[in-house]
């Protein structure tokens, strides 16, 4: 198979798994065991009410057509693929805009059929709508909301991991200094589930019931489920970055052996199950943490005949949470998880963090696009080559540092250390079998390559698309190779 | 027990607050020497700052209502109207009442009733709870 096509796939396929997790979630909004429809607090026979059937059947059959729609679409990346070029970063960028759209096209399905639904429930007249404008504690849970979440010192755990995974990156800091990123985002992801942790454990108390025995139970499961969940998302999040950073460490060394391919094989094939694993092992954790909550008001409801005084849907009516009057950030979601609370600070950036994660993945993408259509230069001047590769890679190669030359019709086996590859393109750092460490800019459709070794010591490798070019420079850096003699010298 | 803040009124929060404390101690929901939450959780849960119940916790502190414990937090402490303060300020704030009824054309009779209505409906949950 080429290598356009099983990136086609490859992207494809986790474009089907993302439409697949995001259609799973649409549909537990109108789950049959929860106490809500499409964010609403419907229960008991007013689930068989013949209008909010209709509404739901509307509500799948759109989804399904643009969900059907939208899986057609990935079938461009297909097409992309018969393009006389590379299509790499070109897929990368359809990936993305895809992604928006999904997330786009489920967000107005959503807020369309939470708003028609909020409605409906106003028609019938069902339920207490929240009395707005009000806050209200119970006195004797406010005082016992210390033992409600898990122990703090859960977090101790991911917290030693994440220093594990600096330890093991000190070793390899020099190869492959840009592992600090990786390190970097997952330090301020563990930051902001601290901070989630201590949001949720000291946030606002509801008041479900006139009973503070119901009150208690209720909100301990919840804090209890929801703080736990976050220090243990925390621990999968930082012990996923050190196996990563582990394998890297191990990938280094087989590189050094000139068993660079070997090491890559085995990664992948750890790191797509290791990867299944922890979305798999998240979403189950997200179910686990909602099933205890429900679980909790399910086992009240039965023993203390516990219904619930007032609901909030008129803060739940365009399919997210936006309560002014609750100062709590993060809230548990009426569909899977938690979700955060529009009305607080944390509502815009959280808007901006989406839209900006966007943005910056449409502006990469279009940076790389040079590597599919870009190509290598060389210029020849009075004491240097000059080589120019596409997107920021440049190198000057002068000629009385010039200490051995090779010219190969085919490339050694090679490892990326760091740098950009396609099967178009090679720049970067890369491990080559019988040279070691390169600097690599060429192009790999033509099977001409110069590798040159300068007075350091170190190899410089590139081509072009002039075959006749690549010959002259050959000639020209032959003449200043250095015999034995003058090396020795 | 429960406190309930309506944001819309334009009565001052911290004397909704103190008026909510004094209402849960005369229903009995509040007993002597149950604890109330701290300024610092009584904000968080209500969202409200916390100079707002510091200030609630004050002017309840000062009426008698509660006693503040730098260990234990604030805790019930009605006192007794031993020296006849909080009769003078009952029939200050009578007299503008009667005034207002009087004005309003209430007759003495529907005061009274009324009166005796709201007491005994207190009286009534008072020993409910107890």
């Amino acid at each position: 198979m080429n290598w356009n096509l099983t990136m086609a796939l490859s992207i494809a396929g986790t474009a089907w798994f993302v439409q697949l997790c995001m259609l799973w979630v649409a549909f537990v909004l109108i789950g049959k065991k929860s106490d809500y429809v499409l964010c609403m607090s419907i229960r008991g026979e007013q689930r068989q009410d013949g209008d909010v059937v209709r509404l739901v059947g509307e509500y799948k059959k759109e989804l399904w057509k643009w969900m059907g729609l939208l899986f057609l679409a990935t079938g461009g990346h297909f097409l992309l693929t018969l393009l006389p070029f590379g299509v790499d970063a070109l897929q990368f960028l359809y990936m993305t805009l895809w992604c928006t759209a999904l997330i786009y096209v489920d967000y107005r399905i959503i807020k369309k059929y939470t708003n028609r639904m909020y409605e409906l429930k106003l028609q019938k007249g069902w339920g207490k709508p929240a009395k707005e404008k009000s806050m209200e504690i119970d006195t004797i849970v406010s005082r016992m909301k210390k033992t409600m979440p898990v122990s703090e010192l859960w977090l101790g755990i991911p917290l030693w991991i994440c220093i594990g995974s600096f330890l093991w990156w000190s070793q390899c800091a020099t190869e492959y200094p840009w592992l600090l990123v990786s390190l970097g985002f997952n330090v301020l992801a563990f930051v902001f589930l601290c901070y989630m942790f201590h949001r949720m454990a000291r946030g606002k108390l509801k008041v479900y019931s006139e009973d503070s025995e119901i009150n208690y139970v209720l909100n301990k499961a919840a804090k209890r489920a929801w703080t736990g969940l976050v220090a243990w998302l925390a621990s999968l999040l930082c012990g996923y970055q050190f196996i990563v950073t582990v394998f890297v460490h191990y990938y280094l060394e087989k590189v050094s052996e000139g068993r660079g391919t070997e090491a890559l094989n085995s990664f992948l094939f750890l790191f797509i199950p290791l990867s299944l694993a922890v979305t798999g092992l998240i979403v189950f954790s997200f179910m686990k943490a909602s099933g205890r909550v429900k679980q909790a008001k399910k086992e009240l409801a039965l023993a203390a005949n516990f219904t619930y005084a007032e609901d909030e849907d008129a803060y739940w009516k365009n399919g997210y949470y936006y309560n002014p009057y609750d100062t709590n950030t993060f809230v548990e979601s009426r569909g899977l998880g938690i979700t955060t609370n529009m009305a607080t600070k944390w509502g815009p950036i959280t808007k901006w963090i989406l839209i900006g994660t966007f943005v910056m993945c449409v502006g990469i993408s279009v940076a790389l696009l040079p590597m599919d259509i870009g190509t290598v230069k060389a210029t020849v001047e009075k004491d240097r080559i000059e080589v120019k590769g596409c997107l920021y890679y440049r190198e000057s190669l002068y000629f009385n540092e010039v200490e051995e030359v090779h010219l190969l019709t085919e490339l050694p086996e090679s490892a990326r250390v760091w740098g950009s590859g396609t099967d178009r393109v090679a720049l970067g750092n890369y491990h080559l079998k019988e040279y070691g460490s390169v600097k690599l800019i060429l192009l790999k459709e033509v099977p001409l390559y110069l590798m040159v070794k300068n007075t350091d010591g170190k190899w410089f490798g590139f081509s072009t698309e002039d075959k006749e070019e690549m010959l002259s420079m050959y000639e020209k850096l032959k003449l200043y190779e250095k015999t034995e003699e003058q090396t020795l010298k | 027990m429960i406190i309930r803040l309506d944001m819309a009124s334009e009565v001052p929060i911290y004397v909704q607050l103190r008026n909510a404390v004094v209402v849960g101690i005369g229903k009995g929901e509040l007993t002597p020497g149950e604890g109330l939450p701290t300024v610092r959780q009584m904000a968080e849960d209500l969202g409200v700052n916390t100079m707002t119940v510091n200030k609630a916790y004050g002017i309840l502190k000062n009426e008698g209502f509660i006693e503040i414990d730098r260990r234990h937090g604030a805790r019930v402490n009605p006192q007794k109207d031993k020296f006849g303060v909080f009769r003078e300020k009952a029939e200050e704030e009578l007299l503008v009442l009667i005034a207002e009824a009087t004005a309003r054309g209430l007759e003495k009779s529907e005061f009274m009733e009324l009166c005796e209505k709201v007491y005994g409906s207190m009286q009534m949950q008072k020993l409910q709870t107890v």
